[in-house]
C-alpha cells in the first residue's frame, strides 16, 4: 500500500468487468460517467441530497456522488443501463414510461434505481419511518405512505411524484410483493 | 478536495497506525458525511483510511439484556434489526426518521454518531465559523439561525448536532467502545460529546486516532416502551427542528421509569433530567407532563428567531410521553 | 384514428427510462477539458489581485481565464431591455454580488480543475452594499415601460370610497431559485470559426443571438443544441454564464471544454426570480362586480441590466373595472448604503423570451426602453443606448422619435425615460 494520490480498481458495471486507475478523489458517479461513458446517472447536486446519482451497489440502493470510486473497488454496480435486457425494458421501466412518471427525465435514472433497491429493501421487511409499530415479523404493506417515504431520497422537480408513486405501486403489485 | 492516499484496512490495528502515523489521516465508513464536507472544503484529509470492512458490524445480544451493535453496522441494518426494533424501538424509529434509504445504506453507526453539524456557515469556508477556524466568530449568531440551538450553547457556537440515531441512544445510557493503539475504551454517551464552551471546535471525548467499535445498549425494563418523534419542516428527509426519544414504564399507576432526550436544540443530544426528576415516581398525568416539560426548557435560552423551539420542545415532550401513557403502559 | 384523447407516451420517455437521454454534461468528447468557476464571495466590491502561481502549478491545470486575460466581448450585446450586464463576465474588476463568477480554471479533469479553483488566491476590496428590498426603498424608480405603460383609469379613490367592500393588503413574494434538477452545464467547442455548443437552456435561438452578439460574429457561426435538458423552469432562458464561460475557454486553449455548475453556483450565479412586494387595493359592490384595481408593486432589479417583473400585468388586462391603476416599481439591488449580512443582490431572472405578451404584437410598443446604464430618470436619451440601439436593433433607430409618449396614443410617459 503506498501514498499514491491514484489508485487501480476493479469495478463490474452491469455486468462487465472494468478496470481503472482513478484519481482517489473520483466519486463513483464520475468514474461511471466520465470514465466508462455511463452517463444514466446524473449530478444533480453532488452531496447526496438530491438522488439523481442512486445505483445498486451489491443489489443496494446508494447514493453514488458520495461513494469514492476507491472505496467502491471489487464492487458490482448496477446502473438504468443495465435493468433492460436485450432491449427488453424491465417492469418499472415500463411503468414509468406507460404512467408518465417522467417529464424532463433527470431524476429519471436515479428514480428507477432507487425503486428497484426500495422494492428490494420492502420485501425484506425492513421498516419505515412510517410503518406502525408492528412486530418485526410482518412485511408491511406497501402503500403509497410507505412509497412515498420510501423513495423520499429522490428528488423531482417537475412534479411527477403522483405518477412515480403509481409506477411504484403498480410494478410492486404486479411483482407479488404487496397485496 | 486536494489529493489524498487510500487505504483499506481489513483489521483494527492496521487501521489504528495508518491513522496514528498520519496526522492528516481520517477514517472513512460510509462517507456519507466526511465526502460531502471534503467537497465542501470543510475536511481535507491526506490520508483516508477505509474501515468499512473490518468485522465491526451485526448486531449481538448482551448479557444483561441489552444489545451491542457493532460500529460500521449500515444504519438501514441496525434499524431493520428484529432484535433493534423489539428492545429499543425508538431506536429504529430514529435512525429510520433521519436522512434517505440511500444515505442509510450507506452510513454506519459509528460515523453516524461522529457527523459533524449542518449549520450551513460551517460548510461555507467564506464564513467565519468558531468550530472550523477557532476565534474567527459565529456567523449565526447575527445571522440565519432559526433551526439553531436553544439549550447549551455559548456565544462560540449556536449549533446543533444533526443525528436523530444519538438522541434515541442518549435516552437509553448508551456506551460508545472505541480502540486505540494503546488500547480498548469506552465513554458513556452522555460524556461523549464535549459541552460547546469556547471552542466549539473540540466536539468528542474520544482520543485522538480512536475507532470507535461498537456501542453497546444497557439492557432496562423501560426501552421496549419507548418512542421517537421528529418534527421537522417537512415530512421527510429533512433535519430535525425539534425531536424526542422517550420511553416510559408506568406500574401501579405510577412512572417506575422514564427517559427524555431531546434532539435538534443543542450541539449534542439533550437528555432531560430535569423532565425525568419531575416525572419519576409521579403520576403520569397530562399535567405532569406538561410540568417536566416545563422545567426542562426553563435553561433555554433562545436566540433571536429561534424562539419558537422551546415551544415545540414542551409541546412534543407532552403529545409523545401521553402517546406512551394511552398505550398498554400500566403493569 | 383520432391522436386526440389517446394515451402516449413521450416520444424521447424510452430514452429517459432507460438513460440513453444525452444531457449537457453526458456528451462524449474526445479531448475534452473541464472548466471550473471561481466566485466572488463578498457582496460588493473590487477585485485587487488573482494569484493564479499556486493553481497553476498543480497537476492537470492548463490555464486560468480572469479579466486580465480573458476575451473581449461586445458590450452592447444583451437582450430585449438592451446591453445585459450579466453577460459580460471576466471583462473588468468588478464584484456586483456574491456569487459573481470571476475566474474560470482549466484542467483536464474535473477533480483537477475544483482543486486548483480552490487553490487561487483572491484579494478583493469591499465596498459597503445593500441588499435591502422594499416598496419604499431610496433608490425605487418607477420600472421600464417597455412593455406597455401603466394602467391609469378612471378615479381610484373615488371608486374604492364608493365602493360597498375593500379589499387592501399587502403581499410579499421572497426571492425564488427555479432549482431545475439538472445545474446548469455547457459543452463547447470552436470549429473553423464556429462555435458550437450542447448547453442546458430553454432556448436555443436566443443563445445564439446572445453568444454571436458577444463575440461579434454571425449567427450562422453560432450552433447551439439543446435537446434534453433537465428542467429550466425559467432559470434557464438566458444565456448562461457557463455557456460564456465554456466558449471562452474553448476558444483559447483550443479543446472542447465542459462547465458543469455546482449547486450552490446555479444558487449564487444563475438568474432567480426577484423578491416582490406587492400593495393590492380592491374596491367592488356587495354584488361582487369590480369597482376599483389599485396594484402597486416593486421588485428587485440588478443593477447590471434592464427587466421588467410582470407583477401588474393581469391587474392591466384581466378584469373590468372603471378604476384601474397599476404602478410597478424597479429597486435596485444596490445603492452603497450601510453593510448588511451577506445575501446576494444578483442579476434578475427570466428574460422575457420565456413569456409572450399581446403588448409585443403592437409594433410600436417595443420600440422604447430604459436605458440600462441608468438608475434615475433621465429625460435625455443617452448615448451609449443610441449607440446600443442601433447595433442591436437597426430597425429602431429609424422609428424612434424625441417626443414624450407612446406614438400615435397621446398617452404620456411615465416618468422621464431615456429614449433612444
Amino acid at each position: 500500500m503506498t501514498d499514491s494520490a491514484n489508485s487501480e480498481i476493479s469495478l463490474r458495471v452491469n455486468d462487465v468487468l472494468h478496470r481503472l486507475s482513478v484519481d482517489n478523489r473520483r466519486t463513483l458517479l464520475d468514474a461511471l460517467r466520465e470514465d466508462l461513458g455511463v452517463t444514466g446517472p446524473k449530478k444533480g447536486c453532488d452531496h447526496g441530497q438530491c438522488g439523481a446519482c442512486t445505483v445498486l451497489r451489491d443489489g443496494r440502493r446508494v447514493v453514488s456522488c458520495l461513494t469514492l470510486a476507491v472505496a467502491a473497488d471489487d464492487a458490482a454496480i448496477t446502473t438504468v443501463e443495465g435493468l433492460a435486457a436485450e432491449g427488453e425494458l424491465r417492469p418499472i421501466q415500463e411503468a414509468f414510461l406507460r404512467l408518465d412518471g417522467l417529464q424532463c427525465g433527470f431524476c429519471t435514472p436515479g428514480q428507477i434505481c432507487s425503486a428497484i433497491g426500495m422494492l428490494a429493501e420492502h420485501a425484506a421487511g425492513w421498516p419505515s419511518a412510517v410503518t406502525a409499530g408492528e412486530s418485526p415479523d410482518r412485511v408491511p404493506d406497501l402503500d403509497e405512505a410507505e412509497v412515498r417515504e420510501r423513495m423520499s431520497g429522490n428528488l423531482c422537480r417537475c412534479g411527477a411524484h403522483p405518477s412515480i408513486v403509481r409506477a411504484v405501486l403498480e410494478t410492486a403489485v404486479r411483482e407479488g410483493v404487496t397485496r | 478536495m486536494k489529493e489524498f492516499a487510500y487505504r483499506r484496512a481489513t483489521q483494527v490495528r492496521d487501521a489504528l497506525t495508518a491513522v496514528a502515523e498520519n496526522a492528516g489521516a481520517r477514517y472513512l465508513a460510509g462517507g456519507t458525511n466526511l465526502v460531502d464536507l471534503m467537497k465542501s472544503g470543510v475536511e481535507e484529509p491526506t490520508r483516508l483510511v477505509d474501515v468499512r470492512q473490518l468485522p465491526l458490524d451485526g448486531v449481538r445480544d448482551a448479557p444483561d439484556g441489552g444489545l451491542v451493535i457493532g460500529a460500521t453496522t449500515t444504519n438501514s441494518d441496525a434499524a431493520a434489526h428484529p432484535a433493534v426494533r423489539r428492545r429499543f424501538p425508538s431506536l429504529s424509529q430514529a435512525i429510520l426518521a433521519g436522512a434517505s434509504g440511500q444515505l442509510r445504506n450507506m452510513a454506519t453507526v459509528g460515523g453516524n454518531l461522529l457527523q459533524r453539524t449542518r449549520c450551513s456557515y460551517f460548510a461555507d469556508p467564506a464564513q467565519p465559523c468558531n468550530k472550523r477556524v477557532p476565534g474567527s466568530g459565529c456567523s449565526a449568531i447575527a445571522g440565519v439561525h432559526h433551526n439553531h440551538a436553544v439549550l447549551g450553547h455559548s456565544e462560540h457556537c449556536v449549533a446543533t448536532h444533526p443525528s436523530d440515531m444519538a438522541v434515541a441512544l442518549a435516552a437509553f445510557d448508551a456506551v460508545v467502545h472505541y480502540e486505540t493503539l494503546d488500547g480498548a475504551g469506552e465513554i458513556p454517551l452522555s460524556r461523549f460529546y464535549l459541552p460547546v464552551g469556547e471552542r466549539p471546535d473540540r466536539e468528542t471525548a474520544l482520543p485522538p486516532g480512536a475507532l470507535i467499535t461498537a456501542v453497546a445498549l444497557p439492557g432496562s425494563a423501560v426501552s421496549p416502551r419507548s418512542r421517537y418523534r421528529k418534527v421537522r419542516e417537512r415530512a421527510s428527509y429533512a433535519f430535525a427542528t425539534v425531536s424526542v426519544a422517550a420511553a416510559l414504564d408506568i406500574r401501579d399507576g405510577v412512572v417506575r421509569d422514564v427517559r427524555i432526550a431531546l434532539g435538534g436544540v443543542a450541539s449534542r443530544p439533550w437528555r432531560a433530567h430535569s423532565a425525568e426528576a419531575v416525572l419519576r415516581d409521579a403520576r403520569p398525568t397530562a399535567d405532569r407532563f406538561q410540568a417536566a416539560a416545563a422545567a426542562e426548557l426553563d435553561a433555554a435560552e433562545p436566540l433571536r428567531d429561534n424562539g419558537y423551539k422551546v415551544t415545540l420542545a414542551q409541546n412534543l415532550i407532552g403529545a409523545v410521553l401521553g402517546e406512551l401513557a394511552g398505550t398498554e403502559n400500566d403493569r | 384514428m383520432s391522436t386526440v384523447g389517446a394515451a402516449r407516451p413521450r416520444i424521447e420517455g424510452r430514452l429517459k427510462v432507460a438513460g440513453a437521454a444525452r444531457y449537457a454534461s453526458d456528451v462524449p468528447m474526445p479531448e475534452l477539458a473541464h472548466g471550473w468557476m471561481v466566485t466572488a464571495t463578498i457582496a460588493k466590491g473590487r477585485i485587487r489581485d488573482i494569484d493564479a502561481s499556486t493553481a497553476l502549478g498543480l497537476p492537470g491545470v492548463l490555464g486560468v481565464l480572469d479579466h486580465r486575460n480573458a476575451p473581449r466581448l461586445n458590450p452592447r450585446a444583451g437582450n430585449y431591455f438592451g446591453p445585459d450586464g450579466s453577460l459580460q463576465l471576466l471583462q473588468d474588476d468588478v464584484i456586483p454580488y456574491a456569487g459573481r463568477p470571476i475566474a474560470l480554471v482549466v484542467a483536464e479533469t474535473p477533480e483537477q480543475a475544483r482543486a486548483a479553483a480552490a487553490a487561487l488566491r483572491v484579494t478583493c476590496d469591499a465596498e459597503p452594499h445593500d441588499v435591502d428590498f422594499h416598496l419604499a426603498h431610496p433608490a425605487a424608480r418607477p420600472a421600464s415601460t417597455a412593455f406597455g405603460p401603466e394602467a391609469d383609469t378612471g378615479d381610484v379613490d373615488a371608486e374604492l370610497a364608493a365602493a360597498a367592500v375593500v379589499v387592501d393588503e399587502r403581499y410579499s413574494t421572497p426571492e425564488e431559485s427555479h432549482c431545475a434538477l439538472e445545474p446548469h452545464a455547457a459543452t463547447v467547442w470552436w470549429a473553423d470559426g464556429h462555435v458550437y455548443a450542447v448547453d442546458s437552456n430553454q432556448g436555443a435561438f436566443s443563445v445564439s443571438e446572445v453568444l454571436s452578439a458577444l463575440w461579434s460574429i454571425d449567427r450562422e457561426r453560432v450552433h447551439i443544441r439543446a435537446e434534453h435538458v433537465g428542467g429550466g423552469f425559467g432559470g434557464k432562458s438566458a444565456c448562461g454564464p457557463q455557456v460564456i464561460l465554456a466558449a471562452m475557454a474553448a476558444e483559447r486553449f483550443g479543446r472542447p471544454v465542459r462547465i458543469a455548475m455546482t449547486r450552490a453556483q446555479v444558487f449564487e450565479a444563475t438568474a432567480s426570480r426577484p423578491p416582490t412586494e406587492q400593495l393590492v387595493r380592491l374596491g367592488a359592490d356587495a354584488d361582487g362586480r369590480l369597482r376599483a384595481i389599485h396594484h402597486r408593486a416593486a421588485y428587485a432589479l440588478s443593477p447590471l441590466a434592464e427587466y421588467i417583473e410582470w407583477c401588474t400585468e393581469q391587474a392591466k388586462i384581466l378584469y373590468a373595472a372603471p378604476a384601474i391603476r397599476t404602478q410597478l416599481t424597479a429597486v435596485p439591488s444596490t445603492s452603497c448604503r450601510r453593510p448588511r449580512c451577506a445575501v446576494p443582490a444578483r442579476r434578475p431572472a427570466r428574460s422575457p423570451w420565456s413569456r409572450r405578451s399581446t403588448s409585443w404584437r403592437s409594433g410600436w410598443r417595443w420600440t422604447r426602453w430604459s436605458c440600462a446604464c441608468a438608475t434615475s430618470p433621465r429625460t435625455r436619451p443617452c448615448r451609449d443606448c443610441r449607440s446600443a440601439a442601433a447595433a442591436w436593433f437597426p430597425a429602431c433607430g429609424r422609428a424612434h422619435a424625441e417626443s414624450a409618449g407612446r406614438p400615435g396614443t397621446g398617452v404620456p410617459a411615465r416618468g422621464a425615460r431615456a429614449r433612444c
